[in-house]
């Protein structure tokens, strides 16, 4: 049952996904667009090109980047919007009526939701850097134009030179760390929402007024999940004092080690609220 | 095992002023159609809702086919809410799928035939459908399949006189000696005809549960007669 839950879960939202992707795939053609403009032949050689035609091409290469920055924001925050809004609805207002009357336990309900939610996350998350790093060598090529090569020779020394440091200054494990953020990435946004729709969830204890409730409780849960952190971090502040490479790295595992731990418990609590105190009125 | 619903001391109270549903103890047997019937706020959509789940009791205990109220119950539970709760972007062709994967005693064959026979494209999207035919949709999605109970809340209430003869019709014709047939309803009149037993409620609590014989004989009066006589206000 849990496959044809994730079925008709990921067909419900593919669409939107798609469009988002779209934008995104758009939006960057967009920030191409903007760097075809004069202003950054400038950057290159050093000569100025004059004239109204040049100027607003310019003003107009600005904004476009300003727009792109914006609109990829949009489409990162659109997209978690539109996911727990889609949670809120199949589970708890009248469309709830069909998935919860399904002869499916609620563990496979929460999981298609969560897995296939995530999924849409890690796509536009993935395009998002896909499109950054795009841009970024747009950025590269327009400004050092025939001179990437020289770029690349400068690039290179100063890569090594950093990672040397951090192996060797901030007694930093490159692969393990690698590894690790890999692992965070790919978890990120399963935690997200596992968080988000724990925090929908809790809201429907209460009699009325139930988005307004799980908005506090989003920021009560985000509230707490901070305390929580910098109270570990202080301890960890005061046992690795004048380290502060590995303080570093140890305050970022603990945000990590927080927000699964949170992720757990509210995942618990979703199941409990379905499971136990569903109240479809 | 003759029984197939057993209800005992159900309570369901939204809050200490607000008891919907107050210490209800019944048994439903196999093979019935039995009308729920009372007033507005009576408490029948809130004991249907907590036979299949979607309102958990705050007492009480409600057993389906000998199992607690979950994944097992819901496989043999065909429910028809009193509300619209199909996505309106959906095509009518892509929800018969859906029941067909997750209902496995869901009969596609049958569904088609009762959109056929109601005139209802199978390529209609939910949104592009008048409320009386979305209601129509429910319907026929729930009475194609071979369940031990049917739920049927409000069935009737928004379709013309003409869909109501069919319905009524879907019902017994759909209707065999193993399942049951739960049905709230306003209007008695129309489904006086098919009913075996009638449950009445007022302020949440079971006033009344006998058959439709039994109002006859020992009233001397139709159901619909004897409703008007007992809820009078």
């Amino acid at each position: 049952m849990l496959g044809k839950l994730i079925k008709y879960e990921w067909k419900s939202v593919y669409k939107v996904g798609c469009l988002i992707l779209g934008a995104v795939a758009l939006t960057t053609f967009m920030g191409w667009l903007a760097f075809q403009s004069p202003m950054w032949k400038e950057m290159e050689t050093g000569h100025s090109y004059s004239g109204a035609v040049a100027g607003w091409l310019n003003i107009i290469s600005g904004l476009t980047l300003i727009m792109y920055v914006i609109l990829l924001a949009c489409a990162s925050f659109g997209t978690l919007v539109y996911l727990v809004v889609h949670f809120y609805r199949t589970m708890y207002t009248d469309e709830g009526y069909l998935i919860h009357t399904l002869p499916v336990t609620k563990h496979q309900i929460l999981v298609s939701k969560i897995l296939v939610g995530g999924i849409w996350m890690l796509f536009v998350g993935v395009s998002l850097i896909l499109s950054a790093v795009f841009l970024c060598m747009t950025m590269l090529t327009s400004i050092f134009g025939h001179d990437m090569a020289m770029f690349w020779k400068e690039f290179v020394p100063v890569m090594d030179e950093l990672i040397y440091m951090m192996r060797v200054d901030f007694d930093v494990e490159l692969g393990v760390r690698f590894a690790l953020g890999c692992i965070k990435l790919l978890a990120a946004p399963f935690i997200t929402l596992t968080i988000l729709f724990g925090a929908v969830s809790l809201g429907q204890l209460a009699g009325r007024h139930r988005v307004l409730m799980a908005i506090i409780s989003y920021i009560g849960i985000s509230i707490a999940m901070n305390f929580v952190g910098s109270v570990i971090r202080g301890v960890f502040a005061v046992a690795l004092y004048g380290n502060i490479g590995q303080y570093m790295w140890v305050s970022m595992d603990i945000g990590f080690l927080v927000d699964l731990v949170a992720a757990g418990v509210l995942y618990f609590v979703s199941w409990n609220v379905i499971s136990k105190k569903l109240n479809m009125v | 095992m003759n029984e197939l619903v057993e209800i005992a001391g159900l309570t369901k109270a939204y809050d200490a002023q607000h008891v919907a549903v107050n210490n209800i103890t019944l048994t439903l047997p196999r093979g019935k159609i039995i009308g729920l019937l009372g007033p507005n706020g009576s408490g029948k959509t809130t004991l249907i809702k907590m036979l299949n789940g979607l309102l958990t009791p705050t007492q009480g205990t409600i057993r389906i086919n000998g199992q607690a109220v979950g994944v097992e119950t819901k496989a043999r539970v065909a429910y028809l809410p009193d509300r619209t709760y199909l996505a309106g972007a959906k095509k009518v062709s892509e929800i018969l799928n859906y029941f067909c994967d997750f209902y496995a005693d869901f009969s596609r064959e049958r569904a088609m035939g009762m959109l056929q026979s109601l005139g209802i494209d199978p390529g209609a999207r939910m949104n592009a459908l008048s409320k009386g035919t979305k209601e129509k949709v429910q319907l026929m999605l729930v009475m194609s399949r071979d369940a031990d109970l049917y739920v049927l809340d409000e069935p009737i209430a928004g379709v013309d006189p003409a869909a109501r003869d069919y319905i009524m019709r879907t019902i017994i014709n759909n209707y065999n000696p193993q399942a049951s047939v739960l049905i709230s309803t306003h209007l008695i009149g129309d489904i006086e005809q098919v009913l075996d037993e009638v449950i009445f409620m007022r302020y949440g609590c079971l006033l009344l549960y006998t058959s439709v014989d039994n109002i006859r004989a020992q009233h001397g009066k139709s159901v619909d007669a004897y409703f008007r006589e007992v809820f009078a206000c």
